[in-house]
């Protein structure tokens, strides 16, 4: 009896699989695969690509990464299109490889919105010094600035993710990061830190949009959404040559810089580089 | 007090039967460009020369046609459909059958529509595109933001180069309104 039982759900759940499973035809000629950062694919959120998906019908596989990793999937034709938070090197340009800068997203410095455990963290403003003490190791208590005497917990993201090697380039001119937590996708350091009070990292700041338990500091009295803020990154598609025109892989880059992906960028306190 | 529930079942169906709502079976058409809604822009070259081309874009439309039963028809069907097996009883019952169910088949009534489908084409003939503003992007990350197409839709490319240093290309795109599209990558 069972084993009936168990052969009626089996071609239950097979004919259910079969009958749901959206049969899409326009959709079926028509795909891209697309090799995102991570840190932008959160900034920018899933919606957009469901929305592409919808006016457009074009299918698209997405690989979220590191920069490198999503350049490297474009180099070794895994990918059609890359969008990556790294600058494309002259030798790849020359070989083709052609990079489309089109929106600036400041570096936020971000803590837990406690310093200590229930002691909320006093500080909204840090001075750049103060910043590069932190994340150099010379500066470990929150004591030392204000806080609760409670260690000063440096979480940041892979050392091959783009938000690392900017923030690195950008905020800490090159001098090590000093940390006591790393971890492999950049988008990961936000809930680290949501989780731990006393803790300090940094990330894209369209990332952060809606991120509860945080805390955004201001650097030199500067916020990430303003625009004279310092420390930047430059999102940019990635294509390996010129695409024929009306491709799915130029559609895709013009649905980006479209009305719809420059209200997104606005929306998230990103800067349109092109406008 | 049995054959009484089975007659008032019947009533019931019968009334059901006759009060539904006529079958309707939507049937989807050709497909065909609606209105334009802008344009779709292109570089063509000629002997070194970049010119800028454009093309209407149409959101894509679709017929629809709904197919319906005439209601009166219906009610034929349904004294057929009760009379079923009482019919199917008698040997001749088959062909009596046939002859009813094709008289209650009825008429189709077909109403004609057009839907929007959410994609766009390209429509219509291509044209040139002279006066639009271009954004020039070089690959060292130079933007150049003051360039026009001529009356032909030529792009001055000597007058873009002189603006710029040692570059690798050019990335050309067009500004429409709060919109900007990307054209071409042009290599020096």
């Amino acid at each position: 009896m069972k084993k009936y039982i168990s052969v009626f759900l089996f071609s239950f759940l097979l004919s259910l699989l079969f009958f749901t499973f959206p049969v899409l035809p326009s959709y079926a000629n028509t795909s891209i695969r697309f090799a995102c950062s991570s840190q932008i694919a959160k900034a920018y959120g899933k919606e957009i690509l469901i929305d592409f998906r919808k006016f457009f019908g074009i299918y698209v596989q997405v690989y979220n990464g590191p920069s490198h990793k999503a350049l490297d999937r474009l180099v070794n034709d895994v990918s059609d299109i890359a969008l990556i938070s790294l600058r494309v090197p002259d030798e790849l340009k020359k070989k083709g490889y052609i990079e489309i800068p089109f929106c600036q997203d400041s570096i936020a410095v971000f803590t837990n919105v406690d310093s200590g455990p229930g002691t909320p963290c006093p500080l909204s403003n840090l001075s750049l010094n103060q910043v590069r003490d932190i994340f150099s190791g010379r500066l470990s208590n929150w004591k030392e600035l204000g806080g609760a005497d409670q260690k000063i917990e440096v979480i940041v993201p892979g050392e091959e993710t783009g938000a690392y090697q900017n923030f690195r380039m950008t905020v800490m001119q090159m001098e090590k990061i000093e940390y006591d937590i790393i971890v492999d996708r950049s988008v990961a350091v936000i809930e680290e830190v949501q989780e731990k009070p006393g803790s300090i990292s940094f990330m894209t700041n369209g990332a952060l949009t809606g991120e509860e338990s945080i805390k955004i500091l201001t650097i030199d009295e500067l916020s990430p959404k303003d625009k004279a803020y310092p420390f930047k990154q430059i999102y940019s598609f990635v294509i390996k040559r010129d695409p024929a025109p009306y491709t799915s892989v130029k559609t895709m880059i013009n649905f980006g810089l479209s009305h719809y992906g420059l209200t997104i960028m606005r929306e998230k306190g990103m800067f349109p580089i092109l406008e | 007090m049995k054959i009484n529930k089975i007659r008032s079942l019947f009533l019931f169906f019968l009334i059901i039967f006759c009060a539904a709502n006529a079958e309707a079976e939507i049937v989807k058409g050709e497909k065909f460009a609606g209105e334009e809604i802008t344009y779709a822009y292109k570089l063509e070259t000629n002997a070194d020369q970049y010119f800028l081309v454009k093309q209407p874009i149409c959101r894509e439309m679709q017929e629809e046609i709904e197919i319906y039963k005439e209601k009166k028809k219906r009610v034929i069907g349904a004294v057929a459909a009760l009379a079923t097996p009482a019919l199917m009883s008698n040997p001749y019952g088959y062909f009596v059958l046939q002859k009813a169910w094709l008289a209650a088949a009825g008429k189709d009534k077909k109403h004609y529509g057009n839907v929007q489908i959410d994609r766009i084409i390209l429509c219509g003939e291509q044209e040139p595109g002279p006066g639009e503003k271009l954004i020039i992007q070089t690959s060292g990350m130079k933007i150049i933001r003051d360039i026009v197409t001529d009356s032909n839709g030529l792009i001055d490319l000597k007058g873009i180069a002189q603006k710029t240093g040692d570059e690798i290309y050019f990335n050309i795109f067009i500004k429409k309104e709060d919109s900007i599209f990307y054209l071409s990558t042009i290599y020096l």
